[in-house]
């Protein structure tokens, strides 16, 4: 009966026998059930796997799956390894100041700059189109302790990546990213500034406000928008980081991340798959949340009625 | 009377004023321009730190094996290895080529289906009228804010237990990097969305629908041409990113028929021997290049693309 419905629906719809608005709304649906498909599988169905998983004693292995509550994720916050990887990945964020910081000095400077800003702002924004293997892979080369040319430039002799010393894996890796985030963040900020009206800058001059004056008074609250886009994006984005584990700091335990964790557990080796998904389930909700705060602040949703 | 009325205003008058102290003012505009040279200096230094990774990369390439972990280091290679290049797409460590043809069959069939399907998408959503079209499109929405580590195990179980996880057939192994990819990019559909808000005009649509023409048919026809700069800077940043991508490759792309470039050069890394390390830093730099030479053709595109994706957005 419901069947007969939906070919008669067809039918009439390929006689242009329904009105106008119907055939939009049809079509409309049409086009968007594609990605609602893709949708429902990769990201509905997955998520709710992960969480599924999360509460189970899955083992591929063995192939036993018992549902045991909230077992994991007791054992999860009691594994010195996550809380380890927990607090290596928030370490690994001081990245984002220095390169908020660094990138909206940047910002200022060649927005001055009459001649030579496309060729400055090209090189600075490099390694946002460089792969993060080539990174890691030349970056890992230079920090390298017996050979690495950082070690010979400055004339120290430091085993940066090593299993001894953790925090100079951090720093390693905190430099690299510094490195590889300043060029996008003097992008963003440097279409910021365009937004600002030079009457302000025009008006302190008149007051004889200095230019750092203005850069605390005027530049930065201006760009307050752009700032917190770039702090929650990156945090989002460090949250993930995997590659610097892996291929800059070679696995060493100083630079292990949660998502080095949960591969580890969940892919590496099998072994404890749910309680890689409780770490992935716990990852997911910090950047869900994140991710609220983000989209409420975007102006996205009020073009679409 | 005047001259009080000038006294208080004294602070507001544009330098230019007769009274202002001209020896105040070229001793600003001097201590500015000493300023601007430091700031000059700066600046200059950090990009040549910008390039010295990839100017060290490709002189480390040239270097023998012993050069490269030589103690004090040479900056120059003594008698630079060309034949390094050639090398690196020829070797059997690397696979150059076959790596290369996994990766575009992966950029191919993703782009140009993904493609259609969000611009389609898009266009329903940037002129098309349906009812909950706000609800779906927060729905779709919500798939932007999933991180990729939470949906990956779910994914990787089932695609093992579908056989496209080491199987012996190299092009089923591409499949869990290919199929996700064909239903579309949501970030691409609301980059577009907006893009063809501005760029299709109603009246345009209007009159189709008046001409009778079919919902598809104004998509092709108006949608597709008038949106076509802003589908090509997406098209141009999916393909860098599929290029860039090495997470999820590195996850499902285990043997070596099929796994992509940047898989590829990470394997090499994995060995302890030091004899592969100019061919890791010349497969690395080559395979720099393509994405390199395409951000500079288009740098407009991918400095707007950044810098809408923040405040605009």
């Amino acid at each position: 009966m419901k069947k007969n419905k939906i070919v008669e629906f067809c039918k009439d719809f390929s006689r242009k026998k329904l009105s106008l608005r119907q055939r939009e709304e049809f079509s409309a649906y049409l086009f968007v059930l594609i990605p609602i498909i893709g949708f429902l599988i990769f990201s509905l169905a997955s998520i709710c796997y992960s969480f599924y998983y999360a509460f189970t004693n899955f083992n591929p292995i063995l192939g036993v799956s018992k549902w045991v509550g909230f077992d994991n994720f007791v054992d999860l916050f009691s594994d010195p390894k996550f809380l380890d990887a927990c607090l290596n990945t928030v370490i690994l964020l001081a990245s984002i100041p220095i390169g908020v910081t660094l990138g909206l000095l940047l910002a200022v400077y060649l927005k001055k700059l009459a001649h030579g800003s496309m060729l400055l702002s090209l090189l600075y924004y490099l390694p946002a189109v460089t792969s993060a293997v080539a990174i890691n892979v030349i970056f890992n080369y230079i920090f390298k302790g017996d050979y690495g040319i950082l070690n010979e430039v400055l004339g120290i002799n430091l085993y940066w990546i090593s299993e001894d010393d953790g925090g100079l894996v951090k720093l390693a890796i905190i430099i690299k990213n510094v490195w590889a985030s300043i060029g996008s963040t003097m992008i963003l900020y440097l279409s910021g500034l365009n937004n600002i009206p030079n009457e302000y800058y025009e008006a302190a001059d008149v007051m004889g406000a200095s230019k750092w004056q203005q850069l605390v008074n005027i530049t930065i609250p201006m760009s307050n928008p752009t700032t917190f886009y770039i702090l929650v994006t990156g945090i989002i984005g460090g949250l993930q980081s995997y590659a610097d584990s892996q291929i800059l700091a070679q696995g060493v335990s100083g630079g292990r991340t949660i998502v080095y964790y949960i591969w580890t557990y969940g892919i590496g080796n099998n072994a404890n798959f749910g309680l890689a998904s409780a770490a992935s389930v716990f990852l997911a909700l910090v950047i869900i949340a994140l991710s609220i705060i983000q989209f409420s602040r975007n102006k996205m949703f009020k073009k679409v009625r | 009377m005047v001259k009080q009325i000038l006294e208080n205003h004294k602070n507001e008058m544009p330098s230019n004023m007769p009274n202002f102290s001209r020896k105040k003012y070229l001793a600003e505009k001097y201590a500015g321009k000493t300023w601007f040279i430091i700031c000059t200096l700066i600046v200059v230094f950090g990009a040549f730190i910008m390039v010295f990774p990839y100017l060290w990369m490709f002189l480390s390439a040239l270097k023998t094996p012993l050069e490269v972990v030589k103690v004090p280091m040479v900056f120059f290679p003594t008698d630079p290895n060309w034949g390094i290049f050639t090398e690196a797409l020829t070797s059997d460590k690397l696979t150059f080529f076959n790596s290369l043809k996994n990766t575009l069959i992966i950029e191919v069939l993703v782009i140009t289906v993904g493609t259609f399907f969000s611009t389609l998408c898009a266009f329903a959503f940037a002129k098309m009228n349906f009812r909950f079209k706000k609800t779906i499109l927060i729905i779709l929405m919500t798939s932007m804010m999933i991180p990729y580590a939470a949906v990956m195990l779910p994914q990787y179980r089932t695609f093992m237990d579908m056989g496209w996880v080491a199987s012996d057939n190299w092009f089923i192994n591409l499949l869990p990097l290919i199929v996700p990819g064909l239903f579309g990019n949501i970030s691409m559909t609301f980059f577009l969305i907006t893009a063809m808000q501005t760029a299709i005009n109603d009246a345009i649509i209007e009159e189709a629908k008046v001409e009778g023409c079919s919902w598809f048919r104004i998509y092709r026809s108006i949608g597709l041409p008038l949106a076509r700069p802003a589908i090509a800077a997406q098209v141009i940043f999916w393909f860098v990113g599929i290029w860039n991508d090495y997470f999820a490759p590195s996850i499902y792309l285990t043997n070596q028929e099929s796994r992509t470039l940047q898989v590829a050069i990470q394997l090499l890394t994995s060995g302890t021997d030091n004899s592969d390390m100019p061919l890791l830093f010349a497969s690395a730099f080559l395979a720099s290049i393509p994405t390199i030479i395409i951000f500079i053709l288009c740098r407009k595109m991918f400095i707007n693309m950044n810098a809408n994706s923040g405040i605009k957005g």
